[in-house]
Order: structure tokens, then sequence, then C-alpha cells
């Protein structure tokens, strides 16, 4: 058993510094951080792109210089979004990018959300519009989820009744 | 390596001393006698469970289901990381250790399975893997938590795997893998087995 377990454990770690899709021995997993991430070798998310505090997405927001892109599935999107947000799904985001770039210029301020700290997608889509050449994007990490328990405003409104 | 395993089993069957060679003709009569009588669903289940191609079956069919749930691992680190994260259970510094490590002793715990080389140790390994895969599923059944980020990199945004299903399948490979631990006779296809070695040894 003691042969099993040793050579699984060689093997693994081997292959792991030398696989492009190799981790970190220690990942990043404590949200209060940011985002939490395994911290591969081709790690998507940045701390600097990272947007900790609530209050400056919400002065951004009220500005209105920058646009807020919802990566999540088309589905949450439609549920319930950051107020004036666009959708662009990780999943679809090479099919819907020429329309998004028609759409905003390269020097636009674009901050991408998804559903919160324990999700990377937000990351991802900052990194390939990065890719596609926009100079300015920032990742707002609490997502819909903190944007929604701080009572900022949202879309479609909720709580209004019909007659 | 068809060469080895036939090898094997020859040795195998030389090493079947003439003590052994009474005790399964005993064994014979004891079936034939005891038909009908109170100890016969025992001795029944006893030669079910001492099928060799029971055991040869059972020790495929777990090898095989566990190279498979590896592979996945083993090629996607970072999301096996993030499973792990999602049952809340494993300290900060564990998880990425457990993403990287534990889909290699699978492998390798299937490979001995399959090719037979310390079939008993391997089956030992799997056994106290799905022991805390049980344990690990059975608390977050409890809690009534299941892990879903939201995000694609997990899978489908808004799907959680169910754990009661995970774990009725669990404790289905785990009595698969006690048929392979508790067999106490000669082993199909089998490179190197411990049990083997000592009845050569003892003739």
């Amino acid at each position: 058993m003691i042969i099993i377990l040793g050579l699984a454990t060689v093997t693994a770690l081997t292959v792991n510094l030398i696989s492009p899709r190799g981790i970190a021995l220690f990942g990043e997993w404590d949200t209060a951080r940011g985002v939490i991430t395994a911290k591969p070798k081709d790690d998507a998310v940045s701390r600097e792109r990272e947007i900790q505090d609530i209050a400056v997405a919400k002065m951004l927001h009220d500005s209105g210089q920058a646009v807020f892109v919802d990566v999540r599935a088309p589905g949450m999107y439609e549920a319930g979004r950051i107020q004036g947000a666009v959708s662009l799904p990780l999943n679809q985001i090479d099919e819907g990018m020429d329309d998004f770039k028609a759409q905003y210029p390269y020097d636009t301020l674009i901050i991408t959300y998804c559903s919160g700290r324990e999700c990377d997608d937000s990351h991802e889509a900052a990194q390939c519009l990065i890719g596609q050449g926009y100079t300015t994007v920032r990742v707002f990490l609490d997502g819909f989820p903190g944007w929604q328990e701080h009572g900022y405003p949202i879309e479609p409104q909720t709580g209004t009744s019909t007659p | 390596m068809v060469a080895a395993l036939m090898a094997c089993e020859r040795l195998a069957a030389w090493s079947v001393s003439g003590k052994d060679m009474g005790q399964i003709s005993n064994h014979k009569n004891s079936l034939s006698l005891s038909a009908g009588s109170p100890g016969s669903i025992n001795d029944h289940a006893k030669t079910v469970f001492g099928n060799p191609w029971l055991e040869l079956a059972a020790r495929w069919f777990l090898g095989l289901t566990f190279l498979y749930a590896s592979y996945h691992k083993i090629i996607a680190p970072a999301h096996f990381a993030k499973i792990v994260y999602g049952y809340y259970l494993f300290p900060n510094f564990s998880i990425n250790l457990i993403a990287v490590i534990l889909p290699f002793i699978e492998l390798f715990a299937a490979g001995a399975l399959i090719l037979g080389i310390y079939p008993r140790s391997a089956a030992l390994i799997i056994i106290g893997m799905l022991i805390g895969f049980v344990i690990v599923l059975s608390i977050n059944l409890i809690r009534g938590q299941a892990f879903d980020c939201g995000c694609f990199s997990f899978g489908d945004p808004g799907h959680s795997s169910p754990a009661g299903q995970l774990l009725i399948r669990d404790i289905i490979y785990l009595i698969v893998g006690l048929e392979v631990l508790f067999f106490d006779r000669r082993r199909l296809w089998c490179i190197r087995d411990i049990k083997g070695q000592d009845r050569f040894e003892t003739m």
C-alpha cells in the first residue's frame, strides 16, 4: 500500500510541476482576499484588476463612465442584473465579441462581473477582453449578489405590483 | 503482458498445495451435503462471493471506474480543486494538495486493480477513499449544502450534483470493493498477489 501511495504522490507532484495545466501547491481560497483561485499556471485571476470596495463600483456605475458587463448565463442575466449592464456570457464570448467591439471602443472602461467571489468567470472574461485590445478592464468581484445585497439599482426591478 | 499473466496463472496453479486441494475437495463435499440445511444460505453466499470470476469482474469494474474518474481530475486540476473547495470541509492549505495528489492515488490504485498488482492493498486504498467520500457527502447532505458558484468554469451554472445520488453510488462501489478486499482464494489475471506468494512459499 505504501508503494502505491508513494508512487502516486511522487508522480502527481512531478506531473503537476511539468504540466501546463498544473496548479500551485497552495491556492487562494479565502474569499476575504478576493476571487478564489487554485492558481493554475494560466491563471486569469489578477488582484490588480479587482474592485474590492463595492462603493467604488457604485461610484463608477453612477458616473456613467463605465460599462458593466454581465458574463453569467443568459438566464441569470434575464432574471436580474446590475442596472444598465450588458450581457456577454463567458461561454458565448467569442460569438458575441464582434457585436461588442462594434458598440464599445477599445478605451471604454469595462467592469466585468459574475456571481461573486467564488466565481472566476469575470476574470476569464476580463482577460479575454484585454486580449482583444481593451485597455481598461476591471473586475467587480462581489458580482450581482453583492450588488443586490447592498440594495443598489438592479433590473428588472422587483417588488412592483401589477394591477 | 499476456505472457506475464499466463506465467502468473501457471505459477498460482502450481502453488496450490495438496492441503489446499484437500480443502477445496472438502468444501465441495460440504456444499453438496449442506444443501437444504440451515447453513446452506451461508454456504451459498460463500460460493457466490468466493467465485474468482466475480472477484475479477469486481476488480476490473472498480479499476475501470476509478481510472475514468481520475482522468477528468488529472486533466483539470484547477476545476477539481474548486470541487474540493465546494465541500467547505477542508482547510484552505490542503485543497490544492488534495486536488493534485488524490487523482493519482485513484489512478495508481485503479491500475493496480486492473493489472492485479497487490489488489488487496489497492482495494483497501479505494475503500478508504470511498469511506472518505461517503462521510463528506453525508455531512453535506445533512447540512443541505450543495456547491454552485454559478460559473461556467465549474460546469453548468445553476447546476449542482445531487449528494444523495452520489452517496448511493459510492456505497455500491464500497460493496464491490469489499468483495475484492475479502476475497481469500486464488485470484484470476493477477500479476502479483501477496496471497498467491504466501501459498507458494508454504508449499
